[in-house]
């Protein structure tokens, strides 16, 4: 049996990452990714919107199963509430189907880690007989699910994903559907361009319904996905397989 | 005498094609719809001691390994690397075509 095995620049990259990312407020993760690339794979992902940014960094020793660490922060689109969470996380290839011309994926994933939280406007004792909005803090246990599919050609793309965040206070979901389309079926030497629109339901931290458009590039290991919501805030992701 | 020797060295030399090893193997595939599992395919393959070469095209879903001289990867092993990197197998073929030659033969086919 093969043991596992890391180049050095892509641990680097890795552990600089989740450094740097343990400052920064990061967010779930992009629906357009997958958290499994292939075998034996190195997988680095930072995405940033409006009011979350993530990054995430997975090992997949076999193409059906991958764990890592996922370090995300997010606000509330009135700033009154804000979490910063990390969790370490395992991420299953439950199904795949292949066929001579596309492709079909359903993961799921789980989390479990920490996360500090804070609610302005909370109501508070200041002192006997008076009650004052305070910002309160919370320290706690959180969890993720994540359930997510994908169907693609080489020229059509759909997914969508359901992304759970649970503490003891907060409970947070995002589901996301995207389809996308490439006017050239490219090949793997190309830079493939695509299209995407994008809705995403948001519920907990915020609530609401966003609808976005974005332009994906996509070479060999390297996938970047830049666009804008309805509501003109920019989103972008990055992906790097190694 | 001479030609008896003549002869011997032709049927030596006809001989020693006979049993060489194919310079190249064509492995046909399923599920070959993006780069990144393109990438995982040519990953495995690379990784496989017999490989000099690989060549993967998602437009003809196919993967060419270029062989060390004197060196072979068995269907098995190439069937379960492929099914380990996620993929199907659909077909394996040798030849002894150079693998410049039948990489520019699949990339202008139609």
């Amino acid at each position: 049996m093969r043991p596992i095995q890391f180049s050095r620049s892509a641990v680097r990259l890795a552990v600089s990452t989740c450094v740097v990312s343990g400052g920064l407020a990061t967010l779930p993760l992009a629906v357009s990714a997958k958290p499994i690339a292939f075998s034996e794979a190195v997988t680095v992902m930072h995405e940033r919107e409006f009011n979350m940014r993530a990054t995430e960094v997975y090992y997949a020793p076999k193409h059906w199963w991958s764990l890592g660490i996922a370090d995300m922060q997010m606000n509330s689109d009135d700033k009154k509430r804000y979490m910063d969470a990390s969790f370490a996380q395992v991420n299953f290839l439950v199904k795949r189907w292949n066929m001579p011309n596309a492709q079909g994926n359903l993961f799921a994933s789980a989390g479990y880690g920490w996360a500090y939280s804070t609610k302005e406007g909370v109501m508070g004792l200041a002192h006997p007989g008076h009650m004052v909005a305070q910002t309160a803090r919370y320290s706690e246990s959180a969890r993720r699910f994540v359930l997510q599919g994908d169907y693609e050609t080489r020229q059509f793309y759909s997914s969508f994903k359901m992304d759970v965040h649970q503490t003891p206070l907060f409970f947070d979901r995002t589901d996301t559907a995207q389809l996308g389309f490439s006017p050239v079926a490219h090949d793997y030497e190309d830079l493939a361009v695509w299209f995407v629109a994008q809705v995403k339901k948001y519920r907990g931290m915020n609530d609401k319904t966003e609808a976005g458009a974005f332009v994906r590039l996509f070479k060999k290991n390297v996938w970047v996905e830049i666009g804008m919501t309805e509501s003109r805030k920019s989103q972008m992701m990055l992906m790097i397989n190694y | 005498m001479k030609k008896f020797t003549l002869a011997a060295m032709i049927l030596a030399a006809a001989a020693s094609n006979a049993f060489a090893s194919s310079k190249t193997i064509q492995i046909g595939l399923d599920g070959l719809v993006c780069a990144f599992c393109a990438q995982g395919v040519e990953k495995k393959l690379k990784a496989q001691a017999a490989t000099d070469k690989v060549f993967v095209s998602i437009d003809k879903k196919v993967a060419v390994v270029a062989l060390k001289a004197g060196q072979d990867i068995a269907d098995a092993t190439i069937k379960t690397e492929i099914t380990d990197a996620g993929y199907v197998v659909k077909s394996i073929a040798r030849s002894d075509e150079s693998f410049e030659a039948l990489t520019n033969k699949i990339k202008s086919s139609k």
